[in-house]
């Protein structure tokens, strides 16, 4: 499934969030997703103890995070969930925090949607101004709308 | 054939990220190369088809290969800027056959 087609069917975009730490920021994620059913509850859980384990290895760019768990954490559809924070966070990577935008994955195995949905997520940050972009957007609409224009971009 | 492996905490996401966005930029110039990306734990069964290992960089830290195999650090996954320029070094230093 791709970013787009699961951010519109699962309802789970949230901007200018707020969080008061990296916990609270994953789990803002995490409960739109179990919202969703696309996750039970020990996703959440999972993340938290890969992050004790392997530090915060999903911190994609500096103020960009893709939090996930395994396949057998408590994933049980494909999806995506799209957070901005009002006020940043920091998960202790001193390359990447502050954090502002973060978008949970959940993936039933390693390949499935992994292909259409990470291209997305890529190409989405493929133009540097998009990171402003997200930070600025104050309805689902406009992600979405900033989705289809990346799309567009690198078809 | 330089044999091009992006690993990450669990070997779905952000390895993934790091391979696509690779896998874009060897294209773009010309690297005879292949792709690989796996999960932490892994890397060292997968090292055997490997030749240069990518991954953040605290991960990085923690990957021990044996010699003729190269480990390299990104912080910014996204950025070409970031992992491109420590790419081309390993590859023109010891994968030099592969340029086109």
């Amino acid at each position: 499934m791709t970013l787009k087609d699961s951010l519109i069917l699962h309802n789970s975009i949230s901007l200018q969030a707020e969080a008061s730490n990296w916990q609270e920021a994953v789990k803002l994620g995490t409960d739109l997703l179990e919202k969703a059913g696309v996750v039970d509850s020990r996703y959440y859980g999972a993340i938290l103890e890969g992050t004790a384990k392997f530090g915060p290895y999903y911190l994609l760019a500096p103020g960009l995070a893709m939090p996930h768990g395994r396949p057998e954490q408590g994933v049980l559809k494909n999806g995506f969930a799209l957070v901005t924070l009002k006020e940043p966070v920091v998960f202790g990577d001193e390359d990447n925090d502050p954090i502002d935008i973060l978008i949970t994955l959940a993936a039933v195995d390693q390949e499935s949607h992994n292909v259409g949905g990470i291209t997305q997520v890529v190409n989405l940050f493929e133009d540097e101004d998009n990171f402003d972009r997200l930070r600025a957007a104050r309805t689902a609409e406009e992600v979405i709308a900033l989705i289809e224009q990346a799309e567009m971009a690198a078809a | 054939m330089v044999r091009v492996l992006a690993v990450c905490g669990n070997g779905q996401g952000s390895s993934m990220v790091l391979k696509m966005k690779m896998g874009g930029f060897l294209k773009k110039n010309n690297i005879n190369h292949e792709l690989n990306s796996c999960a932490f734990g892994e890397y060292k069964s997968m090292m055997g088809s490997a030749d240069i290992i990518v991954a953040s960089t605290h991960l990085a830290e923690d990957i021990v290969v044996p010699a003729g195999k190269h480990v390299i650090g990104v912080k910014n996954l996204l950025s070409e800027n970031d992992f491109g320029p420590k790419l081309m070094e390993v590859i023109q230093q010891h994968f030099a056959a592969d340029l086109r």
